[in-house]
């Protein structure tokens, strides 16, 4: 079993796996000393429950599920209010000014989201996970993906100022929903 | 859908813009706190089962009699009074925290001296001394420190409450209504606010206005929260009795002690005194 060989070398796990769980734990937390905290929880976590997992989902996905749980228990449990955008010194490269700028206006917009809204949109858009296993990550079903995606997406396009859009729009993600994509 | 599509696409730049640079700080497994946790073990070990309670009261008991013998051993016990007896050691054999000093206004029955360990402290209440004039705006949960303070603001000086008291309870709990009802947690506390003329109101500010465990809005160490009698309305003021008292039950994740502390500015009266009540907990 490939998972099983993947946890046995957990070193190696946490050094491929954890730029990203990182990153995911950041655009949930919005917060970079709390999701510095929260992923190291997440994986001494998963590092005590390898033994009893079973390969249902991809090891990844697995790891997401328990960062993700962590993030959302340490907002709970902190109450970590995300309205400060991050320094913007941190994302300031050359040649990508609109970048930072497009990165500073999706912080706000995504702090107004619920929690697990935000957690949703960073599976979905940034890692470009499928439906189907960002339900597994999240304890809900494909369907429920899709209408946390669609509300976030409709709130998303009114902070960032995205103009309306046509009739039918916003309809793609309930299809993939559908789909179970 | 095209359009969707440029929103979706949008969305995902400005993540990558967003998330790409961000490194995180411990990129080695061997080097991260991750791996020093289980190579040395989580850093608290919670006991808070209750099938775990009775392995906790006889630790307790233990750490009581290492404590007092240890004091003995050095003498403090006699550079001071013999400490009042305690009304209920369930949760109060515990090694001391350092905590901050409460409002001087406010009784601690088991206050200690600075110079050696303090008691943890289990039992608070508060006596008001001008007529009361009740009215509690709000209990909610957190806000300040981010670690399940309880955070009780009132509409006048807490001075004109008749009594506000938080001590140490058991199961089962009962409401007004004479019925058994459930709290989650594995060690519990009992509010009483008393001299209320209109049943508190939630303020949680986070956007759920809910009445009941506050399964929402609670943070650890709190487990929930839950109303077991609120006053009656019609109640005047004068009444001493349950017309004007408000309990809760305050379920916790495990046993903590008290850290209370009283404060003003937070009442709309304009009046001159603490108009709020923090709670927060220390571990044993």
């Amino acid at each position: 079993m490939a998972f099983r060989s993947q946890l046995d070398d957990f070193a190696a796990l946490y050094e491929r796996t954890y730029p990203g769980l990182f990153r995911t734990v950041l655009g949930i937390c919005g917060d970079a000393a709390m999701a510095a905290d929260v992923t190291q929880d997440a994986y001494a976590q998963a590092y005590r429950q390898r033994s009893s997992f079973r390969g249902d989902v991809p090891v990844d996905a697995w790891l997401h599920r328990i960062a993700v749980n962590a993030a959302l228990t340490g907002l709970r449990r902190r109450k970590v209010r995300w309205t400060e955008p991050l320094d913007p010194v941190r994302h300031e490269q050359p040649g990508r000014a609109s970048d930072a700028s497009a990165a500073i206006d999706l912080e706000s917009a995504l702090a107004r989201l619920e929690p697990r809204q935000r957690a949703a949109v960073v599976l979905r858009y940034y890692h470009d996970i499928d439906y189907a296993t960002i339900a597994s990550i999240l304890g809900t079903s494909t369907g429920n993906v899709g209408s946390m995606l669609t509300r976030s997406l409709e709130r998303l396009r009114r902070d960032l100022g995205e103009a309306p859009t046509a009739v039918g729009s916003l309809t793609t993600t309930a299809k993939e929903a559908t789909r179970g994509r | 859908m095209a359009v969707d599509d440029r929103l979706e696409a949008r969305v995902a730049g400005a993540l990558h813009a967003y998330l790409d640079p961000a490194v995180g700080p411990h990129p080695r497994w061997n080097d991260s706190p991750a791996a020093e946790i289980v190579r040395t073990g989580p850093p608290v070990v919670r006991v808070a089962r209750r099938s775990d309670r009775t392995m906790l009261l006889v630790a307790a008991v233990l750490g009581t009699l290492l404590i007092v013998g240890g004091l003995v051993a050095g003498g403090a016990l006699l550079r001071r009074p013999t400490p009042t007896p305690s009304p209920s050691p369930s949760l109060r054999a515990v090694v001391p925290p350092p905590t901050t000093t409460p409002s001087p206004n406010a009784s601690e029955p088991t206050a200690a001296p600075s110079s050696s360990p303090k008691a943890c402290v289990t039992h608070w209440s508060y006596e008001g001394t001008a007529s009361p004039k009740g009215l509690a705006d709000g209990v909610r949960i957190d806000e300040f420190s981010g670690q399940g303070t309880l955070f009780m603001a009132f509409g006048h000086p807490i001075d004109t409450v008749r009594r506000i008291e938080l001590a140490p309870t058991e199961p089962p709990f009962v409401n007004s209504a004479g019925k058994t009802v459930t709290v989650r947690g594995n060690a519990f506390y009992k509010l009483t606010i008393q001299g209320l003329h209109r049943a508190t109101q939630v303020n949680d500010n986070i956007g759920r206005h809910t009445v009941g465990p506050y399964r929402d809005t609670v943070a650890s160490p709190i487990a929930a929260m839950r109303r077991v009698r609120a006053p009656r309305l019609s109640s005047p003021l004068d009444d001493p009795g349950p017309g004007s008292t408000e309990i809760w039950i305050i379920g916790l994740e495990r046993p903590e002690c008290l850290n209370v502390t009283t404060r003003g500015g937070f009442g709309y009266s304009g009046e001159p005194g603490d108009d709020a009540v923090l709670v927060s907990w220390d571990l044993p």
